[in-house]
């Protein structure tokens, strides 16, 4: 994420509203675009089915496909996503650009095979759908796991503007294609889906072999790399499962939930609160990027710059405050955004229900995950803080509690009632990122000792 | 096989396999029938797509063809189509790295500590000289050693020798060893370029000559030559910049010619070369100490207060020509 | 690490090299080897210092077979961190780690009693190597002593220099607990192998005996004051005049030898140098003058008996350089004083007898001094030779060296008959003049000059050459004194009763 960080310090050096401005909404749609572009689209979809595929269960049975590829696609490469990208920020330092499209291609290769024989056999087995629907979801989820790999790329690129036009285009595609195809009834949605996914899955691929030219095609130096980057691999499982475990318990609790196609079930008082809630976070997750990655990543590089370019320590404490307070003033920010966002969203929210047919029963459960995820937001933010600080321990330890937290809070929240379902998601991040906040200060009071004295 | 049989063959099994996708035979045979249509047409389609490939992302077999055909085969529908429209063509079109022209950065930060003053000064640096003759601490020579690390080697160089016949070890031989990397900074210069010599072409060499005639001077100049050695790096220079006069014209050369004449105990041969830089047009001014010196070793002392009286007056108010000055004015 | 068979037997002597034998050539590790082939009757083990590891490939002396054991440890690998940060498993004993920064940093003059407190936490073991690299408390106190006393900027330097200093005691400290009893203990020089015989010398009990041959910390604060890997802030760049200081972190390198140094001295009895001048520095430097002995080298006479015996009648007009071609024997001010010996004697001849692959870039310059200077065929490098093999052909040995202690080459020139003219470092003035006033009596072996002086050192060789009647007197006076005052039994014995008054006195 380095090289967005570098891209919105030239915007925000013009130092004007408009720059500002222009600044921000660029943070938000690299952050939360993808994410975010595919529930609004998925959403669409939904919308323009409506009427044109009968019956309605079909349209049921299609989100909540979508739902599971995303999951399970996310999940499963959540490890290589962390993984890899440190491997390649690495090669960035290194200067060995032409390492990076070969070993590209070969997680690409390998993660092809791997989410294809894995789709294949549970296609096989568990389910007894259509041919066709079966090798329409088997298509979709071997795209999205390429897809997040390739998404990485994305901040290190820096053609900004060609990224945002991609992604619109990806995803205008797949809503044209729902319009054109929906005739075709659940097929034609999946094959909505598939196009607008491997059209950006493409895309940017056209993109990124271009970027980054080679001497061959296939490496996979990424696989015999030391020991200590495996705790990446576990994280990035972790943190993804983390997200999702609380939405499987849901789901997989006959009395939350029930089946709608094949082995595939879905909760319908959790899930669409909690998706709509996900809509929530954009304004938190931008100012997340910009704060994070302009003021916090320049002090950073400025205390590291001074410690190792000789400087006195009364000099390098002084940056560190500095640094110190640039964190402290990001995650007020963010937390200051969201919570406005929050306070908004409350006051809208009986009128959004509403608006979007849902009933008012809904209505706690969404307030609560609207409370959740902006607390996801300054998780995400102390993580990212984390990761700069090179604190690979302390990440996976708080991702692990997140899993364990949020499982073991969610399978208690189902037994103590309706009224306290979200609060286990919700709960869990909010003893992480307090647990976060604590190590994150005591780290900072070490970090001369920590950087001096133990890490070379 | 060229590749069009390959892309035929490959278009006709993608094709079969759309159609037995929407014939609705029952799922076993639908899947064996599809599988192998679509599996057989990616592999056409891989092999037909790397055998155009660039010669470099050919390889390595076997995963450079494989990549093609698991990105054809496990995205059915749309990947041949993707491999073909983008993966190909981006293979063959890498972009040009942009250079960034320019960068916006914001006013540096004033360093971070000022620069401290000290205020007790030992010796002004006149006296190094005495604090090495009467300074009774060994450590106050020393110090003064270093300070002459700050003059200019012709300051330095008599301080650094009278500090070779202190009694103390140390000083004597940290003297030797600053007299040293002086001497071999300027003997290494002159070794490449005596090096060079041979592989320079013939309009350059006169300059070269004349870089190696100034290297010699100096060793003499600054004191660094002495006794026999003196005599033959003074040979040395006078063998150069004759080379370096009859190659080219220059009036800097000439003056020098004969500041190495004059120390080689040839006043009538350093007057010949001073008169012709002045032919030339060389001020009268910077000649005027040599010439003066020069008709002093001749015993005509009678042009001596004119030539000291051209010289700029601030230089007459300053060693060492003040007190010549003095007495001749 | 440790070579020959594992001593079952108490070694007699312990002896503590640093940089010098079974690896280096020279002048100590000669006087080592010749130490202990001329002593049989004692066995001894030997612990040898190295910095780098790759610096010592080869052994240049046989392993004699009165060395029971060997080991070797190098300093260098001691302060590079190992892979992952570490967490320092205990809590270090933070006043100890206070106390080893105030006595080996701090600028004020420490007591005696800090300097015992110190060599017995060493001894004991009290402060670890991993204490010192990793806990809080050594943290703190180098943070510190940085704020309190460091005047320069780089936080970063002035850390890898603190741990460069003491990281090796610590871990010599650690290998000394392993290391097998001796009887006594034997230190070549200060520094790290001194301080070493401090500590092993508080932990056994058993007698320290230390022989300098040149002065330890003399020597570093030349090497410092030319180091070109110490970093000079930008502000020292601006000043002038006398107000310059040595850069902190020289004075830190110099406080630090000068601290070990004066350990050294405190627990080494007695002290042995070579000459007068050596002793009047040890004192200067703290050591008790009671302690204080000077013993100075032998060589065996009857090898040069032959090398004797066959000069030639009168005086050859050949002149010898016998030593290393390196920056530190100065072979070029020997070049040079040639010239002039040579423009006034065209019949004399130079020869610079020593390898040149110690330093192969100075052997170099010194090849095309010649060239420059028109000397080819009048200065001719033989390399290594047997030198009893080319003392019968010359006239003079010259030695323009800018440091020595005690040359052995003078000696042997003498016993073969050559008188010397040699620069007037180390006890060089004291050999070739005498030092005790029957010494003096005997007369001058030859001739003493300034250091870079070619002038002075031709017009020396001129004066000896062309009057055959001095150089007569002076080979008579040098066989003499060699034979009164410098024979190698002479020395043996000396060291015999020391070692034996030493391993007596521990019993």
């Amino acid at each position: 994420m380095a090289g967005i960080g570098f891209e919105l310090r030239k915007i925000l050096a013009r130092d004007s509203y408009t720059a500002t401005l222009r600044a921000y909404v660029y943070a938000g749609l690299i952050s939360s675009g993808p994410w975010v572009l595919s529930i609004i689209s998925v959403m669409l979809i939904g919308v323009l089915a409506t009427g044109i595929v009968t019956p309605n269960v079909l349209i049921r049975q299609f989100l909540v496909t979508v739902t599971y590829l995303m999951a399970s696609s996310l999940i499963l490469t959540g490890g290589l996503q962390l993984y890899f990208t440190r491997f390649v920020s690495d090669r960035l330092f290194e200067e060995k650009q032409t390492s990076i499209l070969p070993n590209l291609v070969g997680i690409l290769l390998l993660v092809t095979l791997v989410a294809g024989g894995l789709g294949f056999v549970l296609l096989a087995t568990l389910f007894d759908q259509p041919f066709a629907y079966r090798l329409l979801v088997l298509a979709n989820f071997v795209t999205l796991c390429d897809l997040w790999l390739v998404i990485i790329f994305l901040s290190g690129m820096k053609a900004y503007n060609r990224i945002l036009v991609v992604m619109t285009l990806g995803y205008a595609i797949m809503i044209a294609a729902a319009f054109m195809l929906r005739f075709l009834g659940m097929n034609g949605l999946l094959m909505a889906l598939l196009l607008g996914h491997a059209a950006l899955l493409f895309m940017f691929l056209y993109d990124i072999i271009r970027e980054y030219p080679a001497d061959r095609l296939v490496a996979f130096d990424f696989l015999d790399r030391k020991q200590i980057f495996l705790s990446l691999l576990v994280t990035g499982l972790f943190y993804n499962l983390g997200i999702w475990v609380d939405k499987f318990v849901f789901w997989f609790n006959p009395l939350t939930s029930d089946a709608v196609i094949g082995p595939l079930r879905a909760s319908i008082l959790y899930d669409l609160p909690i998706f709509l809630a996900y809509l929530a976070i954009i304004p938190g997750m931008a100012v997340f990027l910009v704060r994070i990655e302009t003021d916090f990543a320049e002090w950073y590089e400025r205390v590291f710059n001074a410690v190792r370019g000789g400087e006195t320590l009364q000099h390098i404490s002084q940056l560190k405050e500095q640094m110190i307070l640039a964190i402290r003033q990001g995650l007020l920010e963010i937390c200051k955004v969201q919570g406005l966002t929050l306070v908004l969203v409350f006051l809208l929210a009986p009128q959004l229900l509403a608006w979007l047919g849902m009933s008012h029963y809904y209505l706690p459960l969404f307030y609560i995950d609207v409370v959740g995820v902006s607390i996801q937001v300054v998780f995400m933010a102390l993580l990212n803080v984390f990761f700069y600080l090179d604190r690979r321990d302390t990440v996976l330890m708080l991702c692990t509690l997140f899993l364990g937290l949020n499982l073991a809070l969610t399978l208690l929240s189902i037994e103590l009632g309706p009224s306290f379902f979200g609060y286990g998601f919700t709960v869990s991040l909010a003893c992480c990122v307090l647990l976060g906040l604590h190590r994150l200060d005591r780290v900072l009071d070490d970090l001369e000792y920590d950087t001096f004295m133990l890490r070379h | 096989m060229n590749s069009k049989w390959l892309f035929s063959g490959a278009f006709a099994f993608e094709a079969s396999s759309w159609a037995l996708l929407f014939a609705n035979l029952p799922v076993a045979a639908a899947a064996l029938a599809f599988v192998t249509a679509h599996a057989a047409g990616s592999a056409l389609l891989a092999g037909g797509v790397w055998l155009l490939l660039p010669r470099r992302y050919q390889r390595p077999l076997p995963w450079s063809p494989l990549f093609l055909f698991a990105l054809a085969f496990f995205i059915p529908l749309v990947g041949a189509a993707g491999v073909i429209a983008a993966v190909f063509p981006a293979l063959y079109l890498p972009r040009k790295r942009r250079e960034i022209a320019w960068e916006a950065r914001s006013v540096p930060n004033l360093p971070f500590r000022p620069l401290e003053r000290r205020e007790e000064m030992l010796f002004s640096d006149g006296g190094l000289q005495d604090v090495l003759r009467h300074a009774p601490s060994t450590d106050k020579r020393l110090t003064a050693l270093f300070a002459t690390r700050r003059m200019p080697g012709r300051d330095a160089i008599p301080i650094l020798k009278l500090a070779l016949r202190d009694p103390a070890d140390d000083v004597r031989l940290l003297a030797y060893s600053m007299l040293d990397q002086q001497e071999s900074q300027i003997n290494q210069r002159i070794e490449t370029q005596l090096g060079e010599l041979a592989s320079t072409p013939a309009e350059r060499q006169p300059a070269l000559h004349g870089t190696l005639a100034r290297g010699y001077w100096e060793l003499a100049y600054l004191g660094l030559a002495q006794g026999s050695v003196l005599r033959h790096v003074l040979g040395q220079a006078r063998e150069h910049i004759e080379l370096a006069l009859a190659g080219e014209e220059n009036e800097e050369l000439r003056i020098l010619a004969g500041r190495i004449a004059l120390e080689q105990g040839e006043p009538e041969r350093a007057l010949e070369f001073f008169q012709a830089a002045e032919a030339a047009g060389v001020p009268l001014a910077q000649l005027a100490p040599f010439r003066a010196e020069i008709a002093f070793l001749r015993r005509d002392y009678a042009v001596i207060p004119a030539l000291l009286d051209s010289l700029p007056a601030d230089l007459k108010k300053r060693p060492p020509f003040a007190a010549l000055v003095k007495y001749w004015l | 690490m440790k070579d020959a068979p594992a001593a079952t037997v108490t070694p007699d002597v312990c002896l503590l090299l640093e940089g010098t034998w079974p690896y280096v050539r020279g002048g100590v590790s000669s006087w080592v080897n010749q130490l202990i082939l001329g002593l049989p009757e004692l066995t001894f083990s030997v612990f040898f210092i190295g910095g780098q590891r790759e610096n010592y490939e080869k052994r240049h002396y046989a392993i004699p077979p009165n060395v029971v054991h060997i080991e070797e440890h190098f300093l260098a690998g001691s302060w590079v961190p190992k892979g992952a940060p570490i967490s320092p498993r205990r809590q270090a004993p933070v006043q100890l780690l206070r106390d080893l920064h105030a006595f080996l940093h701090h600028p004020d003059e420490p007591s005696a009693a800090q300097g015992d407190a110190l060599v017995d936490a060493f001894a004991q073991g009290s402060v670890t190597l991993d204490d010192f690299m990793y806990s809080r408390a050594s943290w703190e106190a180098i943070t510190e002593g940085y704020e309190r006393y460091c005047t320069d900027p780089s936080f970063v330097d002035y850390l890898w220099t603190l741990r460069a200093m003491q990281a090796p005691l610590l871990m010599l400290a650690e290998a000394a607990r392993r290391l097998p009893r001796p009887r006594m203990i034997h230190s070549i020089s200060t520094g790290y192998a001194g301080m070493l015989g401090a500590i092993l010398q508080r932990r056994w009990g058993c007698n320290f005996l230390l022989s300098e041959h040149g002065i330890y910390t003399k020597e570093r604060k030349i090497d410092l004051a030319q180091a070109k890997w110490i970093a000079e802030g930008p502000d020292e760049a601006l000043r002038t005049g006398l107000d310059v200081d040595v850069s902190y972190i020289r004075r830190l390198w110099i406080r630090f030898f000068e601290r070990i140094g004066l350990l050294t001295y405190k627990a080494a009895d007695p002290i042995i140098s070579l000459y007068d001048g050596n002793r009047r520095r040890q004192i200067q430097d703290g050591a008790d003058p009671a302690r204080c002995r000077v013993i100075p080298n032998g060589i065996s006479l009857t090898q040069w008996q032959d090398a004797l015996e066959r000069r030639p009648e009168g005086v050859p007009p050949v002149v010898g350089l016998l030593g290393r071609v390196v920056p530190i024997k100065d072979v070029k001010t020997f070049i040079r004083a040639m010239r002039g010996v040579i423009s006034a004697m065209p019949e004399a001849e130079a020869w610079v007898v020593g390898p040149e692959d110690e330093d192969e870039e100075y052997a170099a310059e010194c090849h095309s001094l010649v060239t420059s200077l028109g000397l080819e065929g009048k200065v001719k490098f033989l390399g290594f030779q047997k030198i009893g093999d080319i003392l019968p052909k010359l006239g003079l040995m010259v030695l323009t060296s800018i440091s020595e202690a005690q040359p052995l080459v003078i000696l042997e020139g003498w016993a073969a008959g050559v008188p010397v003219v040699s620069s007037d470092v180390g006890s060089c003035r004291e050999l070739i003049e005498g030092s005790i006033p029957e010494d003096r009596a005997l007369g001058t072996g030859g001739s003493v000059v300034a250091i870079a002086d070619p002038q002075a050192t031709a017009r020396a060789i001129l004066a000896l050459l062309r009057n055959p009647g001095r150089w007569q007197a002076a080979q008579r006076t040098g066989l003499a004194r060699v034979n009164r005052y410098y024979t190698e039994p002479l020395m043996l014995e000396r060291y015999r009763e020391l070692y034996q008054d030493a391993i007596g006195r521990s019993l």
